[in-house]
């Protein structure tokens, strides 16, 4: 939204191939501090790759990424977890662990990284919870949550160590719309109340709408389209009408889950 | 001819890419071993699971191996009028290879199974991945304590394996050969070696090294959801055994070298 402020994620000419299919190419992004920025495309064409690249879960064939400024192309595994302590990841099943209490999957950041005492960690997972809108849950399975309570509950995860960049894999997939409407209202809540950069990764043009402050749409391995949800919605451009009408051609490639 | 020959080589090269990352996961899990905070509460986790719930099991098959080898081998041996010398036979073949090594077929088919399942599910539903994300390393906080568990329980097992299964022999040598038990328990340990033992309880220590890595990274690399997972199990099952069983030769071969 504001160009001047100083770019927090940049991905420069970035290639991946799976299985000799090329699932992005040449693709570049600039993402600035505390916007939201969403990218929007079909599934199966590279959006949880570009998140997977940002933070390292996977690796660029080609192109740089930078953090900050600082490259990150080439740091080996062991670097790359300090550099993630920046990231909170929103996973698209929600990726809690199923063995753990829901208190245990919110306090495994902070058990990892700080050596709080137990009460300290206790107190942190009550406000993280509060703050997606779940309270006293800090017993339960993650089983026995539904869908949309699960995904606040990741929520709750991955802004733990309150990190300054929040990514979303397809936050609203499997979810009805009330709770779909509610995790959109809750990425814009915590991007106001915590001054994150987010990036989310969507087919869903409602929570586009909703959350965006800059759109990208992905395509043929790259951004085809940049600017805002109100220009989304007005666009006359042919790639974009066919976006928002369901008529995008089939990319024939599926997306390493 | 030419697709026989791409499937040949596509299948050495599916051998060499699982051998180099067992290597690498195999080097990865004794570095992290190496450090100074271990993960103990999942090691206790891992151990309750490897080594307390496969107690009953092992005590199980140690018992009745024990005793069947010990009717088999006083029969055997009463043709020839030699039944007192049940008990050295009975407790070197135990205490030597079948106390190891049934030991870890037992556990292995177990606990590899298991591991597999587990990982390989976390695997498939990005719990691997949200590990990594949160700045956590996967090796040090799954793959190791469920290695250490299996390095651990095994020796552990094996001895209670030892003991069950010579005093299961003792059962069938005392009531269907006649023979006084102190002097089978003589026999026992006139026969067996200090080495004897500590061969055995050796090898299980490799068996469980092997046995701890080959299920993680078969669980780890799972990939396509549940059917994904049910390869992963299966292989991870069959290829502990194999593990056990050929790794057995050579060590038994570099023990008695030794």
């Amino acid at each position: 939204m504001n160009s001047m402020s100083a770019t927090v994620i940049r991905l420069e000419q970035v290639s991946r191939e799976f299985d000799g299919k090329r699932v992005l190419s040449g693709l570049d992004l600039d993402v600035s501090e505390s916007e939201t920025f969403s990218i929007l495309g079909g599934s199966g064409i590279g959006k949880s790759v570009t998140l997977k690249l940002l933070i390292g879960l996977l690796r660029a064939d080609q192109g740089r990424v930078l953090f900050r400024g600082r490259d990150l192309t080439h740091l080996k595994e062991r670097e790359w977890v300090r550099v993630r302590r920046n990231f909170g990841m929103v996973f698209q099943g929600a990726a809690l662990f199923d063995s753990l209490t829901v208190l245990e999957n919110v306090a495994y950041p902070l058990r990892e990284h700080l050596r709080s005492d137990e009460e300290t960690i206790r107190r942190t997972v009550s406000e993280k919870l509060a703050l997606v809108g779940l309270e006293g849950i800090e017993a339960t399975l993650p089983s026995e949550l539904s869908g949309g309570m699960r995904k606040r509950v990741a929520v709750a995860r991955a802004i733990a160590l309150e990190p300054e960049v929040i990514l979303y894999d397809e936050p609203t997939s499997g979810l009805d719309p009330s709770n779909a409407g509610r995790i959109g209202d809750l990425i814009r809540n915590l991007q106001q109340r915590l001054g994150v950069t987010s990036i989310v990764v969507t087919h869903d043009l409602g929570l586009c709408r909703t959350v965006s402050d800059r759109v990208g749409l992905l395509r043929d391995g790259h951004l085809v389209w940049l600017g805002s949800p109100h220009e989304l919605h007005n666009s006359a451009d042919p790639e974009i009408r066919g976006f928002l009408q369901g008529s995008f051609p089939d990319p024939g490639a599926m997306e390493p889950s | 001819m030419k697709g026989a020959i791409s499937a040949v080589g596509g299948r050495a090269l599916a051998v060499a890419e699982a051998f180099g990352g067992l290597t690498l996961l195999s080097g990865s899990t004794l570095r992290v071993a190496l450090e100074r905070r271990l993960p103990w509460r999942s090691i206790f986790r891992a151990l309750d699971d490897v080594a307390v719930r496969s107690t009953a099991i092992v005590a199980l098959t140690a018992s009745f191996t024990g005793l069947v080898l010990s009717l088999q081998t006083g029969t055997a041996l009463a043709r020839f009028g030699s039944k007192q010398y049940t008990g050295y036979i009975v407790s070197l073949a135990i205490v030597r290879e079948l106390g190891p090594v049934l030991t870890a077929l037992i556990v292995g088919g177990r606990v590899a199974g298991g591991i597999a399942a587990e990982l390989g599910s976390m695997a498939v539903t990005e719990q691997v991945d949200a590990i990594r994300a949160m700045g956590a390393d996967p090796i040090r906080n799954l793959v190791l304590p469920r290695v250490l568990a299996c390095v651990l329980a095994l020796p552990m097992l094996t001895v209670l394996s030892d003991v069950l299964g010579i005093a299961g022999g003792l059962v069938i040598a005392v009531t269907q050969f006649n023979l006084p038990a102190w002097y089978y328990l003589q026999t026992v340990a006139l026969g067996v070696y200090p080495a004897d033992v500590v061969s055995g309880i050796a090898k299980t220590v490799f068996f469980g090294f092997s046995i701890g890595v080959i299920a993680c990274f078969e669980g780890l690399r799972a990939t396509g959801g549940t059917v994904g997972v049910g390869t992963a199990t299966t292989r991870a099952v069959v290829f502990t055994s194999v593990a056990v069983l050929i790794l057995n030769f050579f060590l038994t071969k570099l023990f008695i070298l030794l």
